[in-house]
């Protein structure tokens, strides 16, 4: 995690007092882009930022023109160089081998020679907020004029490597009213949210992760063996301390990005509310990685047609949207999966009352019973972690053995 | 009151300059705590670190913490004799109570004063040799030896894992400027992989110099609650034990049959890596006698000129640790020859290089031996009697002792 390395804290240390000393706003702001840019600079490297610097300029460009073509093309190469730094292994890989392996090898060797070793540093971030941006500006939204105010949307550094992802009506009037009128309730408020955010990430999170690595419930060599062998009860334990690892790591993440943002005085959307609270699946999407499911909502489930064209579309544009969420996390499979489990869930948990008969009943029942509902939702949503973290039949053997005494 | 509504009466109730000043007085609190826990020595009945105070559970020990073991265990007057090195030296296979070092001590007497600061798998230059050097105007008279393979090469700033030890030290003033070792220090770290996390690593001393979060979070986990989870920590229900509590873990070789200490599955990787302490460094001539290879000994001069400063060379003795007789009697004549060769050769070059140098193990048994390196504590037992001559001709050497 960049927050805990030594040269973050130092720069932090440095970057967020000046900030406060400045005072004036038109001071403020092109220090605090400064710093973004170093901090960008530091951590991916010439290589990871002339990409995003390409991508930045030409969406910056295509919002001012406002024309429609120009912010669907600036849109439709964002998306492009996503998939091409993201995704080209996968797609040739996982899926062009399957129709032609001629073809996959062809991609895979002329990509070779352009690819860099890893893809720029959180550029899934970077083309969600850039689509966000030309998406609302191509609707009639007033672009970014001032470039000052560009570059602080696109690295913003407590945003920068993981969220959350921001809306540029939001965040460009916090981040002017942030370097007006910072004051000590946004200071202590900061604190406090970092000290939360360190607390579930370094304390439980990497603890957590250190105990699931020691129980190793999926060896290097692929076998769930080990899984196997422990007795019922730590299988449901090592289950759980999958469950809560990804929260506590995720959200303290949030939490320390949230809360570096508000001691500059800017008020971020929140990422996370209490998910393992919900008490459906619709609900945990609407406490889970927020910034996220809003934005797949936004810009990939309603431009689709949402739940407009019947009852067929609206399930399949919904399994979509997730199979896509789940791609996002990452070039494999099983992301895929994760997502269409998820997908498949949502399309169950919106729709199951319409079934004529048992539908309205069920409905009913599970109306008196809130906590069957949350035990349900939440397994369901904890499975779903097996299929995240580990190989599709790794994680239904896993699943299976949490039944099998 | 759910979590949520605590923490909203939390919000409410806990002014901005309340938790300012919280945050300032708590940070320069824990500051001043880590600066005393860095006085005070924590492993009172010290023998030797055992894993769960080393970097293989996360546990890294400061170069304060292994001074005041030190002011601890040594009176005025004695002769320092620190040991280094790997797991060979630390006993690995010898219960705390046969420890070799132990032995070493009533073997030498009270004239001297004997600490094992060996890590598994640190190398020469790391933890006990940079305590050596910060300790060297407090305890002048010393002796540090450290254990290694023949042309191992010796990193100045050492092994990645312990390297924290020297920048520890370094950072805090505690070393001896010279020119030469830092030259081969910048040779190494602009390499991979010893750059690799380099300026993270310095950045972390540097600051540990001014605010002693390493001391404080050492003393809180050994002394009070440990805080991190390990592979080695004694199990969920029990990791939030304070270090201090845990049993020395080293199980007795002699305990363990032989097929266990040698494992024949193992026989096969083990002889690989007994050869590869000599493979590397010969070849044979026309008449077929072995020959060193110029480029793997030239490098190796090369490296030890600046292993330590010239001052501390004298006082240092580098003791090479031959293999089980177990896989030795199994190579064929030539390459046993080879591999004595490369033992006699090592020693030679440490000490032209300005060193005190010895190997031993060349008449030891199988049975003295727990596996292909470690020893058992009979083992130990003749490997202190070995040692013990060695310093005693040193000490008389530095002029530590009277003339005779």
């Amino acid at each position: 995690m960049i927050f805990n390395t030594y040269w973050f804290i130092l720069f932090a240390a440095v970057v967020v007092p000046v900030y406060w000393l400045l005072r004036k706003s038109f001071l403020r702001l092109p220090f605090l882009a400064v710093a973004c840019v170093v901090f960008h600079f530091h951590f991916a490297g010439p290589a990871g930022m002339a990409p995003i610097i390409a991508l930045g300029v030409l969406t910056y460009a295509a919002g001012l023109t406002r024309n429609r073509l120009a912010c669907a093309v600036g849109i439709a190469l964002s998306v492009l160089a996503l998939v091409f730094y993201k995704y080209i292994h996968f797609l040739t890989g996982g899926v062009l081998t399957l129709i032609n392996p001629g073809w996959a090898d062809a991609v895979e060797k002329s990509a070779k020679g352009i690819l860099p070793g890893a893809p720029p540093l959180a550029v899934s971030f970077f083309v969600f907020e850039f689509v966000h941006y030309l998406y609302e500006v191509r609707k009639g939204a007033a672009p970014l004029k001032n470039p000052l105010q560009f570059v602080l949307f696109s690295i913003f550094f407590p945003t920068l490597v993981a969220g959350p992802i921001k809306r540029f009506q939001q965040f460009v009037p916090s981040l002017e009213e942030g370097a007006r009128n910072v004051g000590m309730e946004d200071v202590a408020a900061g604190f406090r949210r970092i000290a939360i955010g360190f607390i579930k990430k370094v304390v439980i999170a990497d603890n957590l992760t250190l105990a699931i690595a020691y129980y190793a419930p999926l060896t290097p060599d692929g076998s769930v063996a080990q899984f196997a062998a422990m007795t019922l009860t730590a299988r449901w334990f090592v289950f759980i301390l999958i469950a809560m690892r990804i929260l506590m790591d995720f959200s303290g993440y949030s939490d320390i990005a949230i809360g570096l943002a508000r001691l500059l005085g800017v008020k971020l959307p929140e990422n996370f509310n209490w998910p393992y609270a919900a008490k459906s699946i619709q609900e945990f999407w609407q406490r889970w990685h927020i910034s996220l499911s809003s934005w797949i909502r936004d810009y990939v489930y309603i431009p689709l047609g949402g739940s407009r064209h019947g009852l067929a579309r609206k399930i399949f544009n919904g399994l979509f949207a997730f199979a896509l969420c789940g791609l996002w996390h990452g070039p494999a499979w099983n992301f895929v999966v994760w997502g269409l489990y998820h997908g498949v869930g949502l399309a169950v948990c919106a729709n199951y009352a319409a079934i004529p008969g048992l539908g309205p009943r069920l409905q009913g029942w599970l109306e008196k019973s809130p906590k069957l509902c949350w035990v349900s939702t939440q397994l369901f949503a904890w499975f779903g972690w097996l299929l995240f973290f580990y190989p599709l039949p790794q994680a239904i053997a896993m699943a299976r053995l949490l039944f099998n005494a | 009151m759910t979590a949520a509504e605590i923490f909203r009466e939390l919000r409410s109730t806990l002014a901005p300059k309340t938790v300012l000043v919280g945050v300032l007085v708590g940070f320069v609190g824990l500051c001043l705590l880590g600066r005393r826990a860095a006085r005070e020595d924590l492993h009172k009945d010290f023998t030797r670190f055992t894993q769960w105070v080393s970097p293989e559970t996360k546990y890294y020990v400061t170069v304060n913490e292994m001074m005041s073991i030190v002011r601890t265990k040594a009176k005025p007057g004695q002769i320092l004799v620190i040991v280094g090195g790997n797991s060979v030296f630390r006993g690995v296979g010898q219960p705390p109570d046969q420890l070799w070092t132990k032995r070493l001590q009533e073997n030498l007497g009270d004239a001297y004063c004997v600490v094992n600061f060996a890590f598994n798998g640190s190398g020469i230059t790391d933890g006990g040799a940079v305590a050596a050097e910060a300790l060297r105007k407090e305890f002048p008279k010393q002796i540090y030896m450290a254990n290694a393979a023949p042309t191992q090469w010796p990193i100045p700033d050492g092994t990645i894992t312990y390297r924290f030890v020297y920048w520890d030290a370094y950072h805090k003033g505690l070393l001896i400027d010279d020119p030469a070792r830092t030259a081969t220090i910048n040779h190494f770290n602009a390499l991979p992989p010893y750059s690799g996390g380099f300026k993270e690593l310095t950045m972390r001393e540097q600051l540990d110099r001014w605010f002693y979060f390493q001391d404080y979070w050492n003393d809180v986990t050994f002394a009070q609650f440990n805080t991190v989870w390990g592979f080695y920590t004694l199990g969920p229900t029990k990791f939030l034990r304070a270090r201090k509590t845990y049993p020395d873990p080293e199980p007795d070789f002699l305990k363990m049959t032989m097929a266990t200490r040698y494992l024949e599955a193992n026989l096969e990787a083990e002889m690989v890596n007994v050869r590869g302490c000599s493979v590397y460094a010969y070849n044979k001539d026309a008449d077929g006698k072995w020959q060193p290879y110029a480029p793997i000994w030239d490098q190796f001069t090369e490296y030890i000129k600046s292993t330590v400063p010239a001052e501390l060379k004298k006082r240092t003795l580098i003791v090479l640790s031959r293999n089980s007789p177990y896989y030795i009697e199994r190579l064929a004549p030539d390459e046993r020859e080879r591999d004595n060769l490369a033992y006699v050769d090592a020693v030679k070059k440490w000490k032209e290089g300005g060193y005190e140098s010895i190997d031993y193990g060349r008449d030891f048994l199988i049975e003295d031996y727990g596996d292909r390196t470690h020893l058992t504590w009979q083992g130990g037992a003749k490997l202190s009697g070995i040692i013990a001559d060695k310093v005693r001709e040193m000490s008389q050497n530095l002029g530590y002792l009277p003339a005779k």
